[in-house]
């Protein structure tokens, strides 16, 4: 810094040191736009930000399910397309080798008319199929300014309001529902600047009621008990093949009955739960301000599996089935003649249960805001579609179980649930959501034709997306 | 000065009414500032609400809350110089003959009106104006106002002498442009 030695400076300097002017009040007006107009850009990118995030995650999750899907359905029939002309060969050949797995007890069995007749193992013609969500992703932009638009026809309709508006600065405006920032613009003939601050409580107009699809995984258990479970009769007197004494040998289980039929008990290995998809639609109806009644129709794809290591063959029919309680009632006609044989190995039987949902739940709002978190509890009628069980080798026949067949499955039965639901809005007329759930059978999936009782229980994931009409 | 340390916190954590007190506390004296370096009220109006948006957004950057209101002037300066910076281009500042008027440099400035003051400062040219604000008013050296304007320093004396010049032709001028006994 200079030496101040000239008084011409420093009188100047004097003058002006502590000298102030004020400024006109719209100076502030305009910083304080001009922040919150940063503000407004901040949003916007934090929106952008999560509107990204939740189509990333809504995409994931289809992907996710269809993916889990493809591959589940795919897996129960593994490589069922090159199979299927080369069994249809071998057929007409007539020189197919039986599978090394076969380890036939009774040899004049295999020597006999089995593969020459023309019934060598078949192959499920299960269709593949693909099923499309349709779900829409569309994000709009212009949410913002739909909210500006609404707010000024507000405040154009209500001249005292409009007054107040545009006289004060930094005055939290409530509207029933949502609560914004008013800011001047720079021109005050223009109508005030307003951005949505916070948003608050919906009211029940603004957000009644909403449908979308769901898409749904988790873990389906049939709980299945085999207590119970009849014997399976074979014909002794009858059978020509032996195989009786093969099971009157190795069968702890096994009696001898005095008209020479024997009996033998159909496996048992525990039911294995795997993965359970469902996918459908839904809709929300909020008829009081803090309860909402869900409703809609699912499809739901719930995977298992057991092993067996004995199978029976009808000898009418010269069909394979694996020897176990899940499958038993179609494998032995009442009256029909049975061999029973074992595999060297186990063999992995793959079950798939089908059912349409119909659920009626009720969810109680925690926290209802742009955020919301529910307890959610209701019933649900599962409409039985089909139960596939197959093998991942295709040696068995598959058996399908399906609806108005003498099933052992009941056409419905009833579920208990309960859980807790997230969910958020974006885009004003968007909503995602989160629902962790269990469901516990309320009545028996199975009737009085089945060597074993089932009352299913399932833990599920749910996400969804819905439109929100206002 | 705990108040005041609070109160800066509270702007930089973007709390409105804050960051309104802060500009109360400044905005006179800064607007006066502006009004040094600038033609008008509007322009002067210009450069206090860019200063202080610039203020807002930067204040989280500051680390010492001694010397805010330096921090303030430095940026209201800055901002003034920015402002008028695109002007200064177009109008280069160049070496000016200096007038060769030895008036007594004693005219008394308390007979003026503040405002009376700040008119003559307003009518000076550009060049002149900026750089008899820096040298005389801030204090800054011209080897410093070179610096900062991306002029010569031989630059920045001839305008201010020129600076000089002229408003004390302008104090003479006017009726109030008595000898202070005084000071004589």
């Amino acid at each position: 810094m200079k030496k101040l030695n000239d008084s011409f400076e420093n009188r100047w300097k004097e003058q002006f040191e502590d000298a102030e002017a004020t400024p006109s009040a719209s100076v502030w007006d305009r910083i304080d736009a001009n922040m919150a107009g940063s503000e407004v850009k901040r949003y916007k990118k934090k929106l952008f930000y999560y509107q990204i995030t939740a189509a990333a995650s809504i995409l994931l999750a289809l992907l996710f399910g269809s993916y889990i899907l493809f591959n589940l359905n795919s897996d129960s029939n593994p490589g069922q397309l090159v199979q299927l002309p080369s069994a249809v060969e071998e057929s007409e050949s007539g020189q197919a080798d039986a599978p090394d797995i076969f380890k036939e007890q009774t040899q004049n069995y295999v020597e006999g008319d089995k593969y020459q007749s023309g019934t060598a193992p078949r192959v499920a013609s299960k269709e593949n199929r693909t099923e499309i969500v349709p779900v829409s992703l569309t994000s709009n932009q212009d949410e913002i300014e739909n909210e500006l638009k609404v707010v000024r026809n507000y405040m154009n309709e209500n001249a005292a309001i409009t007054y107040h508006l545009e006289s004060s600065f930094n005055v939290p405006y409530e509207k029933p529902g949502r609560k914004y920032y008013l800011q001047k613009k720079e021109n005050p003939f223009e109508t005030p600047y307003v951005m949505p601050f916070e948003e608050e409580d919906q009211n029940e107009d603004s957000q009644k009621l909403w449908a979308g699809v769901l898409v749904s995984s988790g873990v389906f258990d049939p709980n299945i008990s085999y207590e119970g479970s009849p014997d399976i009769m074979a014909d002794a007197s009858q059978n020509t093949l032996g195989s009786v004494e093969r099971i009157n040998a190795t069968s702890a289980d096994l009696q001898s009955q005095s008209n020479s039929m024997a009996s033998y008990k159909p496996e048992e290995s525990s039911y294995r739960s795997e993965m359970s998809v469902s996918y459908g639609l839904n809709f929300g109806y909020k008829f009081s301000k803090k309860f909402v009644l869900f409703s809609g129709v699912g499809y739901q794809h719930n995977f298992g599996s057991t092993s067996v290591n004995t199978y029976i063959e009808p000898t009418e029919s010269h069909a394979k089935y694996a020897n176990h309680a899940i499958v038993i009632e179609r494998a032995s006609p009442e009256s029909g003649l049975n061999s029973y044989n074992e595999l060297n190995t186990e063999v992995q039987l793959n079950s798939t249960f089908e059912f349409i949902t119909i659920p009626v739940n009720f969810g109680y709002y925690l926290v209802d805001r742009k955020f919301k978190w529910l307890m959610t509890a209701g019933v649900s009628t599962d409409i039985f579609v089909k139960n596939s069980i197959d093998d991942s080798q295709n040696l068995f026949d598959p058996i399908q179980y399906k609806l108005g067949d003498d099933s052992p499955y009941n056409p419905v039965y009833f579920n208990g649930k309960f859980g807790t639901m997230l969910n958020y809005t974006f885009l004003r007329n968007y909503q995602l959501s989160l629902e962790p759930s269990y469901r516990i059978g309320l009545s028996e999936l199975t009737n009085n034709n089945a060597a074993f009782s089932s009352k299913p229980s399932s833990f599920m994931i749910s996400a969804g997306i819905a439109y929100v009409f206002k | 000065m705990e108040d005041f340390k609070q109160l800066i916190n509270d702007c930089i954590a973007e709390d409105r009414k804050a960051q309104k007190k802060l500009y109360d506390l400044f905005a006179s004296k800064m607007m006066m500032i502006c009004l040094r370096y600038s033609k008008s009220d509007l322009e002067a109006e210009d450069i206090l609400q860019e200063s202080f948006i610039k203020i807002f957004k930067n204040l989280k950057n500051l680390r010492e809350y001694t010397n805010v209101a330096a921090w303030i002037k430095k940026i209201v300066i800055n901002t003034a110089l920015n402002y008028q910076r695109s002007k200064l281009y177009l109008y280069p500042m160049v070496n000016v003959e200096h007038l060769k008027m030895s008036y007594d440099e004693n005219v008394a400035l308390s007979n003026f009106h503040l405002e009376e003051l700040l008119n003559m400062i307003q009518d000076l040219p550009l060049g002149c104006q900026v750089i008899f604000n820096l040298y005389a008013i801030e204090g800054y050296t011209h080897k410093e106002i070179a610096e900062q304007l991306k002029i010569s320093e031989g630059t920045s004396k001839s305008q201010y002498s020129r600076a000089k010049s002229l408003l004390q032709l302008k104090l003479l001028e006017s009726d109030k442009g008595n000898y202070e006994e005084a000071e004589r």
